[in-house]
């Protein structure tokens, strides 16, 4: 039961960023600090982590990418890295 | 990559568009023009059809005209700079009351803002103040006849008395005051001359007998509103017709609003009251208060509550939030989820219209001042995309060597980045910090009243609502008028040119099948900004312009540099 629900609210974060990166990022320079980019960052965390640790690791992503560093701004590789193996 | 998905999407927002255009734009438009003629006719009640519900039975047949109803009885003038009405007599209820500096059109010569109408009518919209007994007491109703005490006129300085006595030692007084603007005070006291304990409660109630007509948009609430303790309640018309809604509290305001105007009735702060929304012979909005008041002897009781009537002008609701006490007053004026952002820009704009006297200007300005306070954000990403672009045979080189490591090609990235210290981008933060924005100069045009009817240079008469002219009939040479859909204004053309060009100016997304979505865009924005307020296209074409003119002098400098 609280796998399925993280499952639904997992799949309307994701359908979120993919509207985003689909239809309004392409509007904006390309900006982001980091390697992979924020929102592939917020996908992957969803799939390895699931909704709550998911969305938790993706929005401090967020607000970590700036160049602000006294407030925590950063770039560089960051990849969420996968305990399973996984395909494509 | 999902390119099925990519091309349903696309078609499905179309789609929706167009539903969206034929089954509920034009029905309102049509529904507004019957509208119209039928107030020209008589004001004949219309039956109501909402719901399936019928009428609730009045004690009065319903077909007679506002100026009819206005007639029966004797009433009470009220008067001040921005309200004209009556008390009537017949039950002391406020029930005709105009809003003298707004007309319902942009036309100057055009009717004033009707806005509370005498009971005995279909639009029939009133408030009250009075008693609830315990026990056998009578207490002055709707049909109770007041005698006028003192004064004549209702005045900001001239409040008036009424009186009612029930014959049974009982003698009610009731003083109305008004301010110079929106705001009722009501004094309810009660004299007794007999012995024995009365309880008696105050409360107040607001009558609405039939749904007006709403522009029905989910951005800017119309219905039932109040706060109870900080909370707020907004409900549709439709679920109080179908359920009852209670609260309770000791602080707040209980209402009906519409998008502009709104009635409200305001309880002594402090006091514990029951509140409800409710369906009954029309929609009401009532409280009552907890504690009763003892009556017995020779002993007087009284009650004061506040009523606004009225348009909810920023600055004036802001007032009465503040000087009058009334928690959280302000959340009257829908400013949304973004209210810490919309409500800044609002009084910012305000602040520009002072200097310059037209809210069309003042948007321009709002623009020039965001671009300004993300100028260096976007400075910041114009140059590295600049300096990338010098970068670009190295990084061809990097994406060739590792064709079929997408990791390594990422890292090398990366590598080549931090080697030739060009990532520094604004990052995701500044970006996701402009679609609020963008989102509160949407909301501020279409909730507040200042930007009613406010107009801009040319044709355009009023920044709220839409670009009235067409391409499809030459803007005007052509003696037709294009339906809804096809009402493509200049400034909406302007904007997707602007778009189109800035598009061109920045690179285009990787995906092939998302590039060729992508260059529809500007054509399908036109389309879909063409029916919104003419404010918010001047907001984004000016807004636009700034950026590319921001993009190529960037542009030019580091090119200088390089060669």
């Amino acid at each position: 039961m609280l796998k399925k629900i993280s499952w639904f609210f997992c799949s309307i974060i994701y359908c979120i960023i993919k509207f985003y990166k689909f239809f309004l990022s392409p509007w904006f320079q390309p900006s982001c600090r980091f390697d992979p980019t924020c929102s592939e960052y917020f996908q992957d965390a969803l799939k390895e982590y699931g909704f709550l640790k998911g969305t938790y690791k993706g929005v401090i992503r967020l607000l970590r990418c700036h160049p602000i560093k006294w407030l925590g701004g950063s770039f560089g590789y960051d990849p969420i890295i996968s305990k399973r193996k996984r395909h494509g | 990559m999902d390119n099925k998905n990519v091309i349903l999407a696309v078609f499905l927002s179309t789609l929706i568009l167009l539903v969206w255009a034929t089954y509920f734009e034009d029905p309102k438009i049509k529904e507004k023009r019957f509208e119209g003629e039928k107030n020209k006719q008589t004001q004949v009640t219309k039956p109501e059809t909402a719901g399936g519900t019928s009428v609730p039975k009045i004690d009065a047949p319903k077909i007679i005209t506002r100026v009819d109803a206005l007639k029966d009885g004797e009433r009470v003038v009220i008067e001040n700079n921005n309200l004209l009405g009556s008390i009537v007599l017949r039950g002391a209820l406020i029930d005709d009351i105009t809003i003298k500096n707004y007309r319902e059109t942009i036309d100057q010569k055009s009717k004033q803002i009707t806005y509370l109408n005498p009971k005995k009518i279909n639009e029939g919209y009133f408030v009250e103040t009075g008693w609830a007994a315990k026990g056998n007491v009578k207490v002055p109703d709707n049909n109770s006849v007041w005698q006028l005490r003192e004064g004549k006129k209702l005045t900001p300085n001239a409040p008036i008395t009424l009186e009612w006595n029930n014959r049974e030692g009982l003698i009610f007084l009731k003083k109305i005051e008004v301010d110079d603007k929106f705001l009722f005070k009501i004094t309810d006291t009660v004299r007794s001359d007999r012995s024995g304990n009365i309880e008696l409660f105050p409360y107040s109630q607001i009558t609405r007998n039939s749904k007006p007509t709403i522009e029905g948009f989910y951005i800017s609430h119309e219905g039932l509103i109040g706060v109870v303790n900080k909370n707020l309640k907004e409900e549709s018309y439709d679920t109080i017709q179908k359920e009852k809604k209670a609260f309770s509290g000791n602080n707040g305001w209980l209402g009906i609003t519409d998008k502009y105007w709104m009635t409200s009735i305001i309880p002594e702060q402090g006091k514990s009251f029951n509140a409800e929304f409710l369906f009954k012979d029309g929609f009401k909005v009532n409280y009552i208060l907890l504690d009763s008041l003892q009556l017995g002897g020779q002993k007087i009781i009284s009650s004061t509550s506040k009523i606004f009537i009225g348009a909810k002008e920023v600055h004036v609701i802001d007032s009465y939030s503040e000087k009058e006490k009334i928690e959280r007053f302000d959340l009257a004026i829908d400013w949304g989820w973004f209210y810490f952002i919309t409500k800044p820009l609002f009084f910012l704009i305000d602040y520009f219209f002072k200097l310059v006297g037209n809210f069309g200007v003042a948007i321009i300005l709002l623009t020039v001042v965001v671009r300004i306070v993300i100028y260096p954000l976007a400075d910041y990403s114009f140059k590295s995309m600049a300096k990338m672009k010098v970068l670009q045979p190295e990084m061809l080189r990097i994406k060739e060597l590792y064709k079929n490591d997408v990791k390594k090609t990422q890292t090398e990235m990366m590598a080549l980045y931090k080697r030739e210290k060009v990532n520094p981008l604004s990052g995701c933060i500044p970006i996701i910090l402009q679609i609020p924005i963008f989102f509160a100069v949407y909301k501020m045009l279409f909730v507040t009243i200042e930007m009613r009817h406010a107009p801009f240079f040319g044709w355009i008469k009023d920044l709220s609502a839409a670009d009235p002219t067409s391409i499809f009939n030459l803007f005007g040479l052509i003696p037709w008028s294009p339906p809804t859909f096809l009402i493509i204004g200049v400034w909406p053309i302007l904007m997707g040119v602007t778009m189109y060009i800035q598009q061109k100016l920045s690179p285009a997304p990787p995906d092939p099948i998302q590039a060729k979505i992508f260059a529809f865009f500007p054509l399908m924005l036109t389309i879909l900004l063409a029916s919104f307020p003419a404010g918010l296209v001047v907001y984004w074409t000016v807004s636009n312009v700034l950026t590319m003119l921001q993009q190529w002098i960037i542009l030019k400098r580091t090119k200088v540099k390089t060669v």
